[in-house]
């Protein structure tokens, strides 16, 4: 192939290659810093009559947390700081907020090294 | 570092997690140290070596920065999700341009246009997916750092490994290929460079990703610092080809490597020294180092400087002598004809078939005679030096019986024996065939020399000329023991070397030049054999030894 084509074509995709990685930077930066919409999974504290986590302790490993715990998902933009702290004392979803829901431990929703406390049989999650 | 907390459960986590300054450490020299690095070359050298270099090495920089945003989230969520959501690109990147700058740095070519559109058609995907945030699920709160959707990540890995296994091949291949040794050597060192850094840093994010995935450890990104460690393995590799073979033509050497090495070392420190007083003392000990290095490459390129004029100065000499041979060849050419043509007129003459004549002019044309003959054999030998030395001596092997040579020179050379009062014995067996290999011209000039030489050197006495076969090494060889001048210990290993004459020969009034047993020697290393002598000192004559292997 001709030399000079070929340089055209390879600043040509070189172009290409800068201004997609930029597109990129912008789209993420504009995405998560400025407008946040991603989701944040937390641990908030267990509210009253709540099917709770709690982890599951090896007698061998010698400290262990065992308070309980239910998770939230919700959208960065109103996560509370005292959520981010693992602070807050009681919690609800952000009116705001169409994505946050609170997730209740549940056969369906236990991972392992978690158990559940007051367990009902079928996955609860509340808006 | 408070003003910069905005999360403190997440700098609490961290520090629990990995040591703060470790975590430095690995990612802020080792980035600068890169990106300086390519910044040099890329200066130095306007190459595409340089630049593809150049790209990996600010690539690698952004990386270190964003990893380090990665790990930082307490500095808020957005910022972990944002730097580690474009982290794989740049990964990419990393690995695409090390295969780009190893093809050039070991092919001197750009890469195939080909081979370009398919690294920007597989980077694509990457490309799109860090666009819809596709990489990414969500920030985890509980372990402060991102979520990454395993069906996705997994596909820059996959690009990873690809190039690794090309970068491995691509220095193989090469290593294979090359023909020079020194060419072998920039191969595996620029190969093993590239290869071991893309591996350590592949292996890390794979192993880490594992881990991670299939929870067996959620601090698994702890191992991720480790394969940084393979850019300086990298720039130490790159750094010796650049001393040791001048890669991308730069004419660095060793004390200007070791003394930015220094320099660096002692500036890192600075990333991680807390106390005002500790950064004082090291900003001061660099500050020596700065100067004493500099004083010190001074120096050093002054003499390297006086070497390079050294070195000039002997290959111009080199060149002079060539043309010195080559004119010597040329003119002694020029003197034979005439040469050959006198003494044959001569030798006319002296025969009678120019008719008869008086006694006194017959006295005068035997002079004559006898002059041009040795004139003849000092052109011959002035020609056979240049042949030597320009290695334009041709060698035509045919296989010869030793002892039918050397009766042939010993007839010839018995009138010069006689004349000179000598006597002499030659003793071989004339049922035995002496087989051997040689160009029967060169190697009967060989035994005619020595020979010469012997008479030459005895005033009186006798010469033994004895041909044997050594069994035991397969050899034939001959023995021409005098009972001449001898020769001195501190003469000896100057004796095949040219213009060698024994000390005491021009007193004595022995007539030579000194090239006899010089060329001697240079047709029997051609000929896979050996000439060499002993003696028991001055005034106790001498032995010459010439050997030959054995012809099948």
């Amino acid at each position: 192939m001709n030399t000079t084509l070929n340089r055209a074509l390879s600043v040509g995709l070189t172009v290409f290659l800068v201004a997609f990685i930029l597109f990129d930077i912008w789209s993420r930066f504009s995405g998560y810093v400025q407008a946040k919409d991603f989701l944040v999974d937390i641990n908030i504290p267990c509210a009253q009559g709540s099917s709770c986590f709690t982890a599951v302790c090896d007698p061998s490993a010698g400290s262990c947390d065992t308070s309980e715990y239910l998770k939230a998902e919700l959208t960065a933009e109103y996560v509370p700081q005292c959520a981010f702290e693992h602070t807050c004392t009681e919690f609800s979803c952000p009116a705001a907020d169409r994505s946050c829901h609170i997730i209740s431990c549940s056969t369906d929703t236990v991972q392992d090294g978690e158990k559940c406390e007051n367990a009902p049989q079928a996955a609860t999650v509340t808006k | 570092m408070e003003h910069f907390i905005s999360i403190q459960f997440c700098y609490q986590y961290l520090v629990n997690q990995i040591s703060l300054g470790l975590l430095l450490y690995s990612h802020i020299p080792t980035a600068v140290i890169a990106l300086i690095f390519g910044i040099f070359l890329l200066f130095k050298n306007w190459s595409i070596q340089s630049k593809t270099f150049f790209v990996v090495c600010s690539a690698f920089a952004v990386w270190c920065l964003l990893d380090l945003g990665s790990w930082f989230a307490f500095l808020g969520a957005q910022y972990t999700m944002f730097t580690w959501s474009i982290t794989d690109i740049f990964t990419v990147l990393i690995f695409f341009f090390s295969y780009y700058f190893l093809y050039t740095f070991l092919t001197g070519k750009d890469l195939p246009l080909w081979q370009k559109v398919a690294g920007v058609v597989l980077f694509l995907p990457t490309l799109y997916w860090t666009i819809h945030g596709s990489n990414l699920t969500s920030f985890d709160g509980n372990l402060c750092q991102a979520t990454e959707n395993g069906s996705v990540t997994n596909y820059p890995l996959f690009l990873e490994a690809l190039t690794f296994a090309l970068c491995l091949g691509l220095s193989i291949f090469s290593f294979f290929k090359s023909k020079a040794l020194s060419d072998k050597k920039k191969a595996a060192f620029a190969g093993a460079g590239v290869s071991l850094f893309v591996f350590f840093f592949f292996f890390s994010l794979f192993l880490a990703d594992w881990l991670v995935s299939n929870n067996i450890w959620v601090n698994a990104y702890n191992v991720e610092i480790y394969g940084l460690f393979g850019m300086p393995v990298l720039l130490i590799l790159l750094g010796y080809l650049i001393v040791r073979y001048h890669a991308f033509n730069l004419k660095v050497f060793g004390t200007q490597a070791l003394v930015l090495a220094l320099w660096l070392v002692i500036g890192s420190e600075l990333v991680f020294v807390r106390n005002t007083v500790n950064q004082v003392l090291v900003l001061v000990t660099l500050g020596f180092s700065v100067i004493f290095g500099y004083f010190l490459v001074k120096s050093v390129r002054g003499e390297i400087k006086a070497k390079e004029d050294l070195q000039k100065a002997n290959d111009r000499l080199r060149e002079l002598d060539v043309q010195k041979t080559e004119f010597v060849s040329f003119a002694t050419h020029q003197l034979r004809s005439p040469l050959t043509a006198i003494k044959g007129n001569t030798s006319l003459i002296l025969e009678g078939d120019a008719g008869p004549i008086s006694e006194s002019v017959k006295n005068i044309v035997q002079t004559v005679y006898i002059s041009v003959k040795t004139m003849i054999t000092v052109v011959e030998d002035y020609l056979n030096i240049s042949r030597i030395e320009l290695g334009t001596m041709k060698y035509d092997l045919r296989d010869l019986d030793f002892k039918d040579l050397l009766q042939e020179v010993v007839n010839e050379q018995k009138p010069n024996i006689e004349s000179k009062g000598l006597t002499y014995s030659v003793s071989f067996d004339p049922n035995i065939v002496y087989k051997i290999k040689a160009d029967p011209d060169k190697f009967k000039q060989v035994v005619m020399n020595t020979i010469d030489n012997s008479i030459k050197y005895t005033p009186s006495g006798s010469l033994t000329i004895s041909l044997e076969k050594d069994q035991t090494k397969g050899a034939v060889r001959l023995k021409v023991a005098d009972t001449g001048v001898g020769i001195r210990a501190d003469v000896m290993p100057k004796l095949f070397q040219k213009f060698t004459r024994a000390p005491n020969a021009s007193e004595a009034n022995i007539h030579g030049t000194g090239l006899g047993l010089f060329i001697a020697k240079n047709i029997m290393d051609a000929h896979g054999g050996r000439v060499w002598a002993e003696s028991a000192g001055e005034g106790k004559g001498s032995q010459f030894y010439i050997e030959l292997p054995e012809a099948k």
